[in-house]
């Protein structure tokens, strides 16, 4: 559990409201990042790509969703040297998809 | 009253958080975007106390908004705190260099940024209290300052038998012939109006050079020779050095010193370049300079002088008026002509 979402830290962050973080993480839920980012992707838009998992590093970490975070960085970097992706691409659906799911048992 | 914090994000879940870190001391603004932010200090809503403001957005970056934050008087003194990555060392380099006052990193980390905000206002508070201050004490030095040259140059008038009055109606008539100026539109680049203080206040040290003239030059009450109407004549050169030597080592940033320089040497200038101390002619006399002739003449000639008796106002005036081209600059006569009303009222009530 501590891998995909970090409590204490979240916690932390928001000063303990244990309310707004669930209310947080519902609007991570809303977002459509792995959608975009594959079709940015397919279409090869780099790009626009670089943007979204940027974005979504940067939720990821504000939210202490552990995992995301670090594949987000690793597709991240590979997108940067113009590296094959195709990896940390499935590694990142990987962990949003557990992460959702981790979210809605929460 | 609280403070008011705008926070500067595209992701709405940063902005959800920081408000949720800040909301219990600040009130909070919220903007999406560059263009949203730069509306919102621009409309007409309460100002900022201290800006958060994301660096990575779509359209108009961290760094552009910035800019105009700083290039703008109403915003550029209020404190912004760029919110950056941090493996991107070069935005927080970048962004200290272009005014951000410090910077915040993601993930956030609540008491940091609670801190530095805290630290942020209360540096900025201080810095307004110290300018105020310091705005404050100038003037009272301002103040001293111009009142001593004032009865400085009042202590010249005695010596020639004119009493000061003839500095302080001068001061008047040029206070009158400025306001008269800034309505006829004509003349905005002549003397800005924001300058018009320290024009008026450099009138009265228009014949401070006497004070080199010799009294038995000075106070013969007959017609000079040509040799001593020289030695009178340098009063203007002579008030040009004393002027030299008040100015040294002054800050004139507001060209006070600059006017009386101008209006000492060159108030006997003629229009027709045969005026002295350096016969310049037309433009080449400075606007303050060229003023300054024209009230000068008009207060001696309708004042009684040890050389001659006063003239009425409308001889005067006509004198004036006929002197236009060859004495005076013809441009001001339109000026002079609408103030003459002013102008007489000031002399009757200023009598020596």
């Amino acid at each position: 559990m501590s891998e995909l979402i970090n409590l204490d830290e979240a916690l932390g962050r928001l000063g303990g409201n244990l309310a707004l973080y669930k209310k947080l993480l519902g609007r991570f839920l809303e977002n459509t990042y792995i959608d975009e980012i594959n079709k940015q992707l397919d279409a090869g838009d780099t790009e626009t790509a670089k943007g979204t998992v940027h974005t979504l590093k940067g939720v990821s970490a504000n939210l202490s969703l552990t995992d995301v975070n670090a594949c987000s960085i690793a597709i991240e970097s590979n997108l940067k040297n113009g590296e094959d992706y195709s990896d940390s691409l499935k590694a990142l659906c990987d962990a949003v998809a557990a992460t959702v799911v981790a979210i809605n048992e929460l | 009253m609280r403070d008011l914090v705008l926070i500067v994000d595209d992701v709405e879940i940063n902005r959800l958080i920081l408000s949720e870190i800040l909301a219990d001391k600040y009130d909070i603004a919220v903007a999406a975007d560059g263009r949203e932010a730069l509306d919102y200090l621009y409309g007409d809503n309460t100002l900022p106390s201290a800006i958060l403001l994301d660096i990575v957005m779509p359209e108009m970056d961290g760094f552009e908004v910035l800019e105009q934050i700083r290039s703008k008087e109403l915003t550029r003194k209020i404190p912004v705190l760029i919110i950056t990555a941090s493996e991107s060392s070069e935005n927080e380099t970048r962004g200290l260099k272009s005014g951000a006052q410090d910077y915040i990193l993601k993930p956030f980390n609540a008491e940091v940024v609670r801190t530095r905000i805290d630290a942020s206002l209360k540096l900025h508070k201080y810095q307004h209290q110290l300018e105020q201050m310091v705005e404050e004490k100038t003037n009272e030095v301002t103040q001293v300052y111009n009142h001593t040259l004032s009865v400085l140059a009042s202590i010249i008038e005695y010596r020639d038998l004119e009493s000061g009055a003839h500095v302080h109606r001068t001061s008047l008539l040029a206070d009158a012939f400025f306001e008269q100026m800034m309505k006829m539109d004509k003349f905005e680049n002549a003397i800005p109006c924001s300058q018009k203080k320290q024009f008026v206040l450099a009138t009265e040290l228009h014949d401070i050079g006497k004070i080199g003239i010799p009294d038995s030059i000075l106070l013969k009450p007959g017609r000079l020779e040509e040799d001593e109407f020289n030695i009178i004549k340098t009063h203007t050169t002579l008030g040009g050095s004393v002027v030299d030597r008040i100015a040294e080592g002054l800050n004139d940033s507001d060209m006070y010193m600059k006017f009386c320089k101008e209006i000492c040497l060159h108030h006997h200038e003629r229009w027709d370049g045969k005026g002295y101390p350096m016969e310049l002619a037309g433009e080449d006399i400075p606007i303050s300079a060229r003023i300054m002739a024209l009230i000068d003449v008009f207060d001696a000639l309708v004042n009684a002088r040890v050389y001659k008796p006063a003239f009425s106002y409308e001889e005067a005036i006509k004198i004036i008026v006929e002197g236009a081209g060859t004495q005076f600059d013809p441009n001001l006569m339109e000026v002079f002509q609408a103030a003459t009303d002013i102008f007489i009222a000031i002399e009757m009530e200023n009598q020596d």
